[in-house]
């Protein structure tokens, strides 16, 4: 199946299923709304257990206000849940503990990550919100697959890492923000060694 | 322009997960970034178990268990042992397997930075000689298997209780040192369980005895000696005044022992003892060749040997 052809939905675009299969309604943070079938919600560990608890009957999701996600956008959460009902009655993946994890990405998700990397980061952080193991691990798969024929200089611009100089003067900046007076002391502790002190007291 | 992903603005588990999915290359590379790099490698499960490393003519190959990720790292100096150190401060594993070609090892010893191992192997063509053989039975603690297949002067004498691993393999001819005097140490030896000497100084009637001391409960965790002796083995050579030897019999055991490989050893022609607590061992011989094996439960049933 495609991506395009995924069934997931805005409720604004298509008519509501006639199957007799529950489907819950879900919101974005920039109001988007999306329907999303009982077995797809399944991926997801966060939402299954939200519905669980909610314990909404067909009626209760028709006429209740859709479940506000708070922290995903719309633009997200569409990838989340066509991702969700393509690889919907799939077993969840238990971790192994094999490392380098054994993890292949699926044309669909393949297709479905095609995107660009401010967007990937919003898909890896939702699948960790939502905990969706496999669509975390597919997408960090993504993400590390960038590493491949790197050498370090080019790794550190492709992942922003930091060199060692700019943490210290990341850390050293943290500590100044929680503490204005430690500038002042750092300043008049070299401004005595330039004078040639020796002591700071 | 190259695209860019800020990774450590990434939850933890998520860094974590992109981590454990990058290839043991990506990850050395990821830790030669900076400190910061460097510590998040060493949080997460390492890829690596443990570090076989070979000294031959091109130095010192260094093999990442177990995906089998080859390093040459030469000429061999102090740097080498400091990547080792690195690797396995990195991977949070020690070096366990060292196999070293001795026609090659260089005339000062070498400092190796590490002194336990799990399997020693040295090997050669040249004899090896006494000081650097030494240094090196006195330099590693050897827990599971000790392989010697270089020649070694008959000359040569060290410590036997240098030797703790499980099994003692002298190949070639580098077993003409020992003695029965040292083969009735090492018998007493608490780890031990299996030795193999080729053409040793001993013969077959200090063998004999070692097997009188396990039949009499002296030696219990023995289970095999394998001996090729340099006159032939006679029957009347197994005589003891303990042992009563048995033929084989289907009941007892199967006429066959297989190995680890697979590989059947024929015992059919074995005769058998069983010690007073039932242990059924089966003591061997063809032409110079002496084999003497207590077996587990496991190989009773036909089970590869362990």
């Amino acid at each position: 199946m495609s991506v395009e052809n995924a069934p997931v939905v805005d409720v604004d675009e298509a008519a509501i299923p006639v199957e007799k299969k529950m489907y819950y309604r879900f919101e974005s943070n920039d109001k988007k709304e999306f329907r999303v079938s009982e077995l797809a919600i399944q991926q997801s560990e966060t939402l299954n257990r939200l519905v669980e608890a909610m314990g909404y009957t067909s009626e209760d999701v028709e006429n209740k206000p859709a479940i506000a996600i708070e922290n995903i956008d719309g633009k997200t959460l569409k990838l989340v849940f066509q991702w969700c009902e393509h690889h919907k009655g799939e077993a969840i993946p238990v971790d192994d503990g094999s490392v380098p994890k054994i993890v292949e990405i699926p044309e669909f998700d393949a297709k479905l990550m095609d995107i660009d990397n401010g967007l990937l980061f919003k898909l890896i952080w939702a699948a960790d919100y939502l905990n969706i193991v496999q669509l975390l691990n597919v997408s960090c798969k993504k993400v590390a697959n960038m590493a491949q024929g790197k050498t370090p200089a080019q790794l550190r611009r492709v992942y922003l890492l930091p060199s060692d100089e700019e943490d210290e003067a990341a850390k050293r900046a943290a500590q100044e923000a929680q503490d204005p007076r430690a500038r002042e002391v750092e300043e008049e502790f070299e401004e005595r060694k330039r004078q040639g002190g020796n002591s700071f007291f | 322009m190259v695209p860019v992903f800020p990774l450590l603005r990434l939850p933890y588990l998520c860094i974590e997960t992109v981590i454990l999915n990058l290839e043991c290359l990506e990850i050395l590379t990821f830790s030669y970034i900076s400190k910061r790099s460097h510590r998040l490698v060493k949080l997460f499960k390492s890829p690596v178990t443990s570090i076989r490393l070979y000294l031959d003519e091109e130095g010192i190959c260094l093999s990442l268990e177990p995906m089998e990720e080859h390093w040459n790292l030469r000429p061999l100096n102090e740097k080498v042992f400091e990547y080792i150190n690195f690797y396995t401060s990195l991977f949070r594993c020690s070096v366990d397997c060292l196999e070293i070609n001795g026609d090659y090892l260089p005339e000062d010893n070498i400092d190796f930075g590490f002194n336990k191992l799990q399997t020693l192997l040295i090997y050669g063509k040249k004899e090896i000689t006494n000081d650097k053989l030494r240094y090196l039975i006195e330099h590693f603690e050897v827990t599971d298997t000790f392989i010697i297949d270089i020649p070694i002067s008959n000359t040569f004498y060290c410590d036997p209780e240098l030797f703790q691993a499980k099994e003692i393999w002298f190949h070639g001819t580098s077993a003409g040192w020992i003695t029965g005097g040292i083969l009735s140490f090492l018998s007493q030896l608490e780890n031990i369980q299996r030795i193999m000497f080729h053409l040793p100084q001993f013969n077959i009637k200090d063998v004999i005895s070692v097997i009188a001391d396990w039949f009499l409960g002296r030696k219990l965790s023995f289970k095999s000696i394998i001996i090729v002796f340099k006159i032939p083995v006679h029957p009347e050579d197994l005589e003891n005044e303990y042992l009563k030897p048995m033929p084989f019999e289907p009941e007892r055991r199967p006429a066959g022992l297989v190995t680890m490989t697979g590989d059947e050893i024929d015992l059919s022609d074995g005769l058998d003892i069983v010690r007073g607590d039932g242990e059924l061992a089966t003591i061997d011989t063809d032409g110079q060749k002496f084999l003497f094996h207590v077996w587990s439960e496991d190989e009773r049933r036909g089970l590869p040997w362990r």
